[in-house]
């Protein structure tokens, strides 16, 4: 009677009940998402790269090498020449090295230009090596090995012929179509970008850029994979490279030495230190959000608190029957404050809801243009903590409300 | 004896040494049904809470059904009155949006006797000629007369030993009135209920074994009376 007193009432109030119901609804939307994406966001970052000692390229900011190597993120500015990445891969300390040259793309995923070490030396997540789900490395020249969700997206299969585009749109104008490419691998799924990334050989990509200028296809008859000769292909430069040390020890060493690199500005950065300072620069804005996310979230508590603070003033005569029923003061006290888990409780399922379908349904378009996995189960133990407290906030806001009708009651 | 009073006084602020009700004594007897009469501002509705234990007085002595009342502490005081005593208001009796049958119900809630089933509350809602087209209708869906029937079918649904019955008539016409008095009357008679009904309206004094007008009962009124 008593969950039923307080069901019939709310429904009684139907129109500021649902408006009340729908703010709070934003508010744990806003809430859980900033929360999860945060986390997700976090967690995909940290993952992305791990192993590697050293990512080197042209002198420019730490983050931003950090970026567009291993989030293919944003561009490079300069190049690194191929002479100095053969002196620095030749340094006695250095176990290996992947080489990467960026600047192409197929259909808005980015091309990736490195050698077969890569396959064996890459690594993310706990110490995961990179796996094939079908094929093999590039074998050939115009041989391609895509990440899993290229291949899910453009729904690709093994022998499937693609060609390449000049720069970075996903409709680009500028096609290597004189020489498509073969799927000669499928890589299984990481959660990092390298799902997103279509991996070439570098003499590849010296392949399809002959007989172009200035980033301009030269008119003219284009060379036919014949003609190319392998060994004319090596790269004049390339966009930066991973490093793996025999030993940690040396790390520092090396990073200074290739800081003050005379032939050619450089940068060396660590990985994972990047990563935590590039954390560190965006916890303002995670802080700023999750302060934002909880003002949103009392402002729509507040709003309940005054529903039901103007409701105890239209209910004073029904508050009166119950008391010459007999109900005490605190039955009044707990009908208020059940009122108030009851719209909360809704409101949680449906922001819940709806942050679920959201996620269900964007997680593609964050995976492709972000290069972000996220997770659809939102349910971490922050955000039941978070639950917990919209929770809270709510039966503690609605006491005053709650001590208005005990009061008037007494 | 069902209730009896002596030497009760009682005052709205408790700083203030001038009450609003002074009792010297006052007595009903079980089965009785006395309509007590009075204008508006002589103590009517504050006589009724004390009678309830919604009030508490400074001092005196309220025996009801040989359970003092004046000795109780509010919980106790609500469960009594949940168990022993029916209460018909003036007007909005009912919680609005809640159907009649569940208006009756939730009387049961707060007295020990939670177990009156369906059919016990079917059966007094027909009693009362509450059709039972209305049974699943939002109290606020009735007419006056009829939610004032339904009032009488909620005080009677514990069956009470004592029913107060404030002004009910006074919103309604004088066929509802005379209805309603007659349906309450054959159920008091029914239940051997202990009444006690308040009404400015003098004429519906016929209804009643005993008449007594609130300056009787409050000293200070027949001392303003008198003055």
């Amino acid at each position: 009677m008593f969950f039923r007193l307080a069901r019939k009432s709310l429904l009684d109030r139907k129109g500021s009940v649902i408006l009340t119901l729908l703010a709070i609804s934003v508010s744990i939307f806003v809430l859980l998402g900033i929360e999860h994406i945060r986390q997700q966001a976090k967690e995909n970052f940290s993952n992305t790269v791990s192993g590697t000692d050293l990512i080197v390229g042209a002198r420019t900011g730490n983050l931003n090498l950090l970026l567009y190597s291993v989030f293919r993120i944003g561009n490079a500015a300069n190049n690194i020449r191929w002479e100095t990445y053969q002196e620095i891969a030749s340094n006695p300390a250095v176990e290996w090295t992947i080489p990467i040259a960026l600047g192409d793309s197929h259909q808005g995923y980015r091309v990736m230009g490195t050698d077969a070490g890569y396959f064996d030396n890459f690594s993310y997540g706990a110490q995961r090596k990179l796996e094939f789900d079908e094929g093999l490395p590039f074998g050939s020249l115009f041989d391609v090995v895509i990440g899993s969700e290229v291949a899910r997206k453009l729904g690709y299969h093994l022998d499937d012929k693609l060609v390449l585009s000049h720069g970075l749109g996903s409709t680009s104008f500028s096609n290597h179509d004189d020489n498509p490419f073969r799927v000669s691998g499928i890589l299984k799924g990481t959660g990092t970008p390298v799902d997103q990334t279509l991996h070439v050989s570098l003499e590849a990509i010296e392949a399809i850029h002959v007989g172009w200028q200035q980033g301009v296809k030269i008119p003219g008859a284009p060379p036919s994979p014949e003609d190319l000769d392998i060994n004319e292909l090596q790269p004049d430069s390339i966009t930066a490279f991973m490093v793996g040390l025999k030993s940690r020890m040396t790390t520092f060493r090396l990073q200074r030495e290739i800081n003050d690199y005379p032939q050619e500005p450089l940068s060396a950065i660590l990985p994972g230190v990047t990563l935590t300072e590039l954390w560190q620069s965006l916890s303002t804005t995670e802080n700023t959000l999750r302060l934002i996310s909880l003002l949103v979230l009392t402002a729509s508590l507040l709003g309940l608190g005054a529903l039901l603070l103007a409701s105890i003033r239209e209910r004073q005569r029904e508050i009166a029957v119950m008391r010459m029923l007999g109900a005490s003061p605190w039955f009044i006290f707990l009908l208020i404050e059940l009122e108030a888990v009851l719209i909360t409780l809704l409101s949680a399922a449906l922001g819940a809801g709806v942050l679920f379908v959201t996620l269900v349904l964007s997680t593609d378009q964050i995976a492709t243009k972000f290069g972000l996995h996220i997770d659809t189960n939102f349910l971490s133990q922050n955000n039941l903590l978070m639950l917990l407290l919209v929770f809270g906030c709510s039966l503690l806001v609605c006491l005053i409300p709650s001590i208005s009708a005990y009061r008037k009651a007494h | 004896m069902s209730l009896s009073i002596s030497n009760l006084s009682f005052s709205y602020s408790a700083s203030k040494d001038t009450p609003t009700i002074d009792i010297n004594h006052w007595e009903l007897d079980s089965g009785e049904t006395v309509f007590v009469q009075g204008p508006s501002g002589s103590g009517k509705s504050t006589f009724l809470n004390l009678l309830c234990g919604m009030l508490h007085p400074q001092r005196g002595k309220l025996t009801l059904f040989d359970q003092r009342l004046d000795q109780m502490n509010a919980r106790q005081r609500d469960r009594f009155r949940a168990e022993n005593i029916g209460y018909v208001f003036q007007q909005f009796n009912l919680i609005p949006y809640l159907d009649v049958i569940d208006n009756v119900r939730l009387a049961c809630r707060f007295s020990n006797k939670k177990a009156a089933s369906q059919t016990d509350i079917e059966q007094l809602l027909s009693s009362l000629n509450i059709d039972s087209g209305h049974w699943h209708r939002p109290a606020r869906a009735l007419s006056i007369g009829q939610q004032q029937r339904v009032a009488i079918a909620r005080a009677f649904i514990n069956q009470p030993k004592l029913l107060i019955v404030d002004e009910p008539t006074s919103s309604l016409d004088h066929k509802n009135r005379d209805d309603f008095m007659s349906l309450l009357m054959s159920k008091v008679e029914e239940t051997k209920s202990t009444l006690v009904f308040v009404s400015h309206d003098q004429t519906l004094s016929r209804y009643f074994s005993r008449v007594d007008p609130m300056s009787k009962i409050n000293a200070l009124n027949s001392l303003e009376g008198q003055g």
